[in-house]
């Protein structure tokens, strides 16, 4: 599993966690007073007014037990003006169960049935990074939700929405008095549902409007971009200076080693095969890293400690490096904004022969100079001496990323078979499912794995004889291949079928795909179908077949080259990383026309003697 | 079963020692080159596993300490992911007395887990969690060194356990030791070739060693049984004179515990006999057998089943009956009411599930049985059996588990269970003392399992071309019996009563798309006969799609492969390393009729037909042209042996194969004017 800076989201991961798989509370008003203390610390006043309802509730509190306070929760109803607080309100204080550990609890509140019922609390944060974004969606039913927040003058606020579009209404205004500045912020959050094909990698709604924040100090017009990436280098900077002990490995490492890229490959691979990933985050552990020296003896870390490890050891060898803060593509916005909810993963960047090199040491199968294909397409936030810089990630393109069928094949038609062998290689990152799936099976099973895989890419035919080799990280596989009853004559025709032939989407068994499709890299693919028959057909013109709409082509052509041999050849091109509303129609128009073609049969005129 | 109530006290403790060095020297001294190169093959191996168990006594109760030493060599970056962790269950978490894990690097350096980092408490009244803590400085190559030991204190009922040698990883040595205070018993009992016992005894104690070598890594599948074919060991302590468990004993401890009926809530106890009078209504004078059949049609028909709250654990059947609801605990007491009420003869069965290994009549295992329920004699002699509801689901009478199909269950009753009991031995009342027996009868018989001719899936379907519209309606008929209709009806009946798994398989479904060529556009009716082997029948209308690929008006291309879904056993394309255990032997047949507005002429169908048979299935594929403008396929899988040994998984990769070969089948309909 990637590396991800959970915490840095906590409350809207937290609140996907416990609403996305409990009830849906119904919520007249959600009001939240945030006032930002001159000693950089942070209050939050919480009040939520729930509807009538028949049964009791168990309303969720999830707070930092490191970095948070909670207090003076109160259960109330109205008589009028008058509070009437209840008495033997049921609370419950649970650890938040995560797959890492971590100093998150959660606290339940019990709500009365059959009445409107209100409930307040407070938290106290004393880091004021903390505060990092204000959601304006929800898993329950909330009616309206106002956000007021007091900056005194000490300080200013800098944000930015996203998806502010699609809230049904939203405002925001500000006044600035002599002491501070205040915000209101109102709207009618967006419902969202949690949506279980997240399981299988749809990821059909993962954004959502949300308001990242930063609170910077006013004095000398502090960039937020600046204070962001100076606060971190400055943790950053007493978790680095690396150990005699370190400094020799790195040394017998790369002795004798001048050349700088081979140098980074020595490390980089290094750090990933002999440190494991563990996260252990407990209230500021979960944004600075450990020191590079205990990452080092202990041979473990998240994504910021093997980052900050990898960034101190090339710094070691004279290499630039840098730290930088990055969304993955599942994260729900991209790392645009300086604020802690922008990013929910950390990597390092290497600098050489004029080049800028991402290097993520939590993905095992990441080559350098390839795409992190988590990060393509996304922002990164680098974290350096001269005040932070966003850089756009880049990805491969789809003819980087190709995938190569040769497939050549005897027709029998007597016995309606069609045999001989393929081979199939991989360039760029298009094989990444497969280096994945390599990296944490046994040979049997990964040996198991590609066999059904092929199996299934040609339409469940028998393979037999497969071999692979994977050279320079990019797999090849060569093997036999017998199709029955795709072919049949009548008098003068042979007719054959093609849906043997090797499918559009390798990791993907569906006809159509849903959008939020998550197809991890673009990619093209280049097949050829050479058959060689054994009896003489009248020689056709070919036919060829040619779709091309936003970002995704398919050529296919069927020829006769002589009256013994038939090419069936194709192109297929996919630029896109996610299957999303701009290209799901394009993508199932070219499937359905695709499957059309190969459901047909090419009929074969046989040659009169 | 071997009992040791040893008389002898040779041996010293220093004995102990010493031998148990030597056989160390022995066992490490020598390996074969293909312990290693199995070993290496896989992402890491045990250079030694061992888990030593001590019983002592405490006061009126019992003390085990489990001890857990081992040595894990990583192999490789995966290993390292893998088992670089320390594991511990919540119970292990909070009753840890010694804890030392190590990392012995490659270099000879060592590198210590620091536990007091792993037992960091921020609150002192609250306990642990399950801990997974990572385990520092583990690189390929180096080995993990973990050794820890746990207590639990025991009631004199729970001194037994079982152990198995055999682990997920393989091993060079792995030992299972029991010892035990000089008062105190063992009894043992092997299974499958679990290796004999080294015994030392001396003054002070009774130590058994366990040991294997060179043992294989398993990892487990739906399909396998660890205890139908891996070597296990059963084991109970007794006071030195204790006595075996009888079935007497099992008796009057957990089947009268789990199903004696209470009377305490005298208000709600008389509601009982409102109901039960009320539900006979005019059949008062009818048999017994008419009369239960009633009673329980009632509950099946009216009632819900709901989980077990402790607060509801006392109340009397009168007051379940009045809330209209039973729980797992209830029904069974509710069972037993009106059983005896109506002076219907019945046994208690204690049944274990197939992968649990056989029942065994004579040492009576703590958890030998994981299902207790009832079956009553009828007038012909012959058995009916009760098995109660669960909270998801409910069973018909005669309908089973299929987990407990055609095994080895105990019925045992009262020898006067006939004669009619006095209230304080039918009900606990407010003193709170459950009934006992003094003697049984005992039974031992093979728990019925309906074979493939019962538990089957069919699928009839009459389909209609329309030229025109391009479109294929059908009308079918899907029925499903025997253990197929328990399982399938079980599943529904779990995606009713759970939300989060509903919306799971609804999520899978739409995931997977709709790989099945039948759309059931509306469902004309539904019948399900209550009577074994308690087939459920869906009549319905609807298209037939992604068959027929008109091509032009007068070809179409006709694929078969969404058309065919039989419900296989599934295989890997490397042979297994364990046998596959079935709860029983099925068929799915599937018959297909299309027919054409013209006639036709079908291209490919010669020497389409398939028939294949072996010991353990068959597959059977039939494609017909019937009159003029008519397609019949049959289409049939069986599976015939709840067994397949792994030495014979080849013929169940050979029968699936076939299924696949057929479904790449395409066929050209010529339509003639």
């Amino acid at each position: 599993m990637k590396t991800l800076l959970k915490l840095l989201i906590f409350g809207i991961f937290l609140f996907v966690y416990v609403n996305g798989f409990s009830q849906n509370i119904d919520i007249l008003k959600q009001y939240e007073k945030i006032s930002i203390k001159k000693d950089s610390s942070f209050t939050n006043e919480i009040l939520i007014k729930f509807k009538k309802n028949e049964d009791y509730r168990i309303y969720p509190i999830f707070y930092d037990s490191e970095l948070e306070n909670i207090s003076k929760i109160m259960l109330f109803s109205k008589k009028g003006r008058r509070e009437k607080p209840f008495k033997n309100v049921q609370i419950y204080e649970e650890d938040v169960e995560l797959d890492y550990i971590s100093s998150q609890k959660v606290k339940t509140v019990e709500i009365p049935k059959e009445k409107e019922v209100y409930l307040r609390y407070e938290i106290n944060c004393k880091e004021l990074i903390y505060f990092s974004s204000l959601p304006f969606f929800s898993y329950n039913n909330i009616d309206s939700l106002e956000y007021k927040i007091e900056v005194p003058k000490k300080f200013e606020l800098a944000h930015k929405t996203i998806l502010r579009d699609s809230l049904s209404f939203y405002s925001i205004d500000s006044v600035v008095n002599e002491n501070a500045s205040i915000w209101k912020i109102k709207s009618v959050p967006k419902k969202v549902q949690h949506d279980p094909l997240q399981y299988f990698g749809i990821y059909k709604n993962m954004s959502v409007p949300i308001m990242k924040t930063i609170v910077v100090p006013a004095v000398n017009k502090y960039e937020p971009l600046k204070y962001m990436n100076d606060w971190y280098l400055k943790n950053l900077n007493t978790k680095r200076s690396l150990s005699n002990a370190a400094k020799s490995k790195i040394d017998e490492l790369t002795s004798g080693i001048q050349n700088k890229e081979q140098i980074v490959k020595i490390i980089y691979n290094y750090v990933k095969s002999n440190f494991k990933y563990v996260a252990i985050e407990v209230g500021m552990g979960a944004f600075i890293p450990s020191h590079v020296n205990e990452v080092f003896t202990n041979k473990q870390g998240d994504c910021k400690d093997l980052s900050n490890f990898l960034t101190e050891a090339l710094k070691y060898k004279g290499i630039k490096s840098d730290v930088a803060l990055a969304a993955t593509f599942d994260h729900i916005s991209d790392c645009d904004f300086p604020s802690l909810s922008s990013a929910n993963h950390v990597i390092s960047i290497a600098y050489f022969n004029d080049a800028e090199v991402l290097l993520d040491p939590t993905d095992p199968i990441h080559q350098q100079k390839t795409p992190v294909q988590s990060l393509q397409e996304r922002t990164i936030l680098i974290v350096n001496d001269n005040g932070g810089k966003f850089l756009k990630a880049k990805n491969f393109t789809s003819t980087q990323n190709e995938i190569d069928y040769q497939i050549k094949l005897n027709l029998n038609t007597e016995k309606s078979l069609l045999d001989g062998d393929f081979n199939v290689s991989y360039k760029g990152i298009a094989d990444n499912n497969l280096q994945r799936i390599y990296s944490y099976e046994t040979e049997k099973s990964f040996n198991n794995f590609i066999d059904s895989f092929f199996k299934e890419i040609f339409g469940n035919q028998e393979i037999s004889n497969l071999t692979k080799t994977n050279t320079s990280h990019n797999f090849n596989f060569k093997g036999s291949i017998k199709i029955n009853g795709k072919t049949f004559n009548d008098n003068n025709n042979t007719f054959l079928f093609l849906d043997f032939a090797p499918k559009l989407f390798e990791n993907e068994s569906r006809d159509n795909l849903l959008e939020g499709t998550y197809i991890q890299n673009p990619f093209g693919k280049k097949v050829i179908i050479e058959i060689t028959l054994t009896e003489p057909i009248e020689i056709f013109s070919p036919k060829k077949h040619s779709f091309k709409e936003n970002g995704v082509s398919l050529n296919l052509v069927i020829k006769s080259v002589t009256e013994s041999k038939l090419i069936v050849s194709y192109d297929f091109l996919y630029d896109h990383i996610f299957v999303d509303k701009t290209n799901v129609n394009a993508t199932n128009n070219i499937l359905k026309s695709f499957k059309k073609i190969i459901n047909e049969p090419i009929i074969l005129k046989r040659k009169k003697i | 079963m071997n009992q040791l109530y040893l008389k002898e006290r040779k041996f010293s403790t220093i004995l102990i020692t010493v031998f148990l060095f030597l056989y160390s020297l022995t066992s490490f001294g020598q390996e074969t080159d293909e312990f290693n190169v199995l070993s290496q093959k896989e992402d890491a191996y045990y250079l030694f596993n061992y888990t030593d168990v001590t019983y002592k006594k405490n006061w009126s109760s019992f003390k085990r300490y489990i001890s857990v030493t081992n040595k894990i060599v990583v192999n490789n970056v995966n290993g390292v992911e893998k088992y670089a962790f320390l594991n511990l269950s919540e119970y292990e978490s909070n009753h840890i007395t010694e804890i030392d894990i190590k990392t012995l690097k490659a270099d000879g350096t060592v590198v210590a887990l620091d536990s007091s980092l792993v037992f960091k408490r921020t609150d002192k009244k609250k306990k642990f969690n399950a801990i997974s803590y990572p385990i520092p400085a583990v690189e390929p190559g180096d080995t993990i060194s973990t050794s820890y030991v746990y207590y639990e204190y025991l009631k004199k009922s729970e001194l037994s356990s079982y152990a198995n040698l055999h682990n997920n990883l393989p091993s060079k040595n792995s030992q299972f030791t029991i010892s035990t205070d000089r008062d105190l018993i063992v009894r043992y009992k092997a299974y499958n070739g679990f290796p004999k016992p080294k015994i030392v005894t001396n003054d002070t104690l009774i130590y058994l060693e366990f040991s294997m070598d060179k043992l294989k890594g398993f990892e487990e599948n739906q399909y396998s049984c660890f205890t139908c074919e891996l070597p296990y060991l059963y084991y109970s302590v007794d006071n030195e004179g204790g006595k075996l468990r009888t079935w007497n004993d099992v008796y009057n401890e957990e089947f009268n515990a789990l199903t004696q009926p209470l009377y305490i809530d005298y208000n709600n106890a008389t509601y009982y006999k409102r109901w039960k009078r009320r539900t006979i209504g005019e059949a008062k004078d009818s048999s017994k057998y008419y009369k239960f059949k009633l009673l329980f049609n009632d509950v099946i028909d009216n009632f819900r089943m709901t989980e077990l709250n402790p607060r509801e654990f006392i109340k009397s059947n009168g007051y379940f009956l009045k809330e209209k609801k039973f729980d797992p605990v209830s029904i069974r007491r509710f069972y037993r009411q009106i059983l005896e009420d109506l002076e219907i003869d019945y046994w208690a069965v204690f049944a274990k599930s197939k992968r649990s290994g056989t029942i065994d009549e004579n040492y009576i295992r703590r958890e030998e049985f994981d299902h207790i329920f009832f079956a009553y004699e009828k007038q012909n002699g012959a058995l009916d059996f009760l098995y109660p509801h669960s909270e998801i689901f409910k069973y018909q009478i005669n309908e089973i588990p299929t987990s407990i199909y055609n095994t080895g269950a105990i019925l045992v009753k009262p020898k006067d269970s006939l004669i009619k009991k006095k209230k304080r031995d039918q009900f606990i009342t407010r003193e709170f003392k459950m009934a006992k027996v003094d003697s049984i009868s005992m039974a031992k018989i093979v728990l019925p399992g309906m074979n493939s001719s019962f538990n089957t899936v069919s699928q009839m379907v009459f389909s209609k071309v329309d030229l025109s519209d391009k479109t294929v309606n059908h009308k079918s008929r899907f029925r499903i019996s025997g253990g197929l209709s328990t399982e399938i009806r079980n599943f529904f009946s779990t995606m009713d009563n759970d939300k989060q798994a509903s919306q799971y398989y609804d999520a899978l479904s739409e995931f997977e798309g709709d790989k099945n060529a039948i759309q059931i556009d509306s469902v004309l009716s539904r019948k399900f006969i209550s009577r074994k082997p308690f087939s459920y029948t869906i009549n319905s209308t609807g298209k037939v799609n992604n068959v027929l690929n008109f091509i032009n008006d007068s070809l179409v291309s006709f694929s078969i492969k969404q058309l065919i879904n039989h419900s296989t056993i599934e295989t890997i394309p490397v042979n297994s390393d364990l046998s596959y255990y079935l709860d029983y032997t099925y068929s799915d047949n599937f018959t297909f009729n299309m027919e054409f507005p013209k006639n036709i002429e079908i291209l490919g169908i010669e020497n389409a037909n398939t028939e294949f048979k072996n010991q353990y299935g068959d597959y059977i594929f039939v494609i017909k042209k019937l009159k003029k403008n008519k397609i019949k396929i049959y289409s049939s899988y069986k599976i015939k042996k709840n067994k397949i040994p792994k030495e014979n998984y080849e013929d169940l990769k050979k029968l699936n194969n076939e299924i696949e070969k057929v479904k790449s089948k395409k066929f050209i309909i010529k339509i003639k004017e």
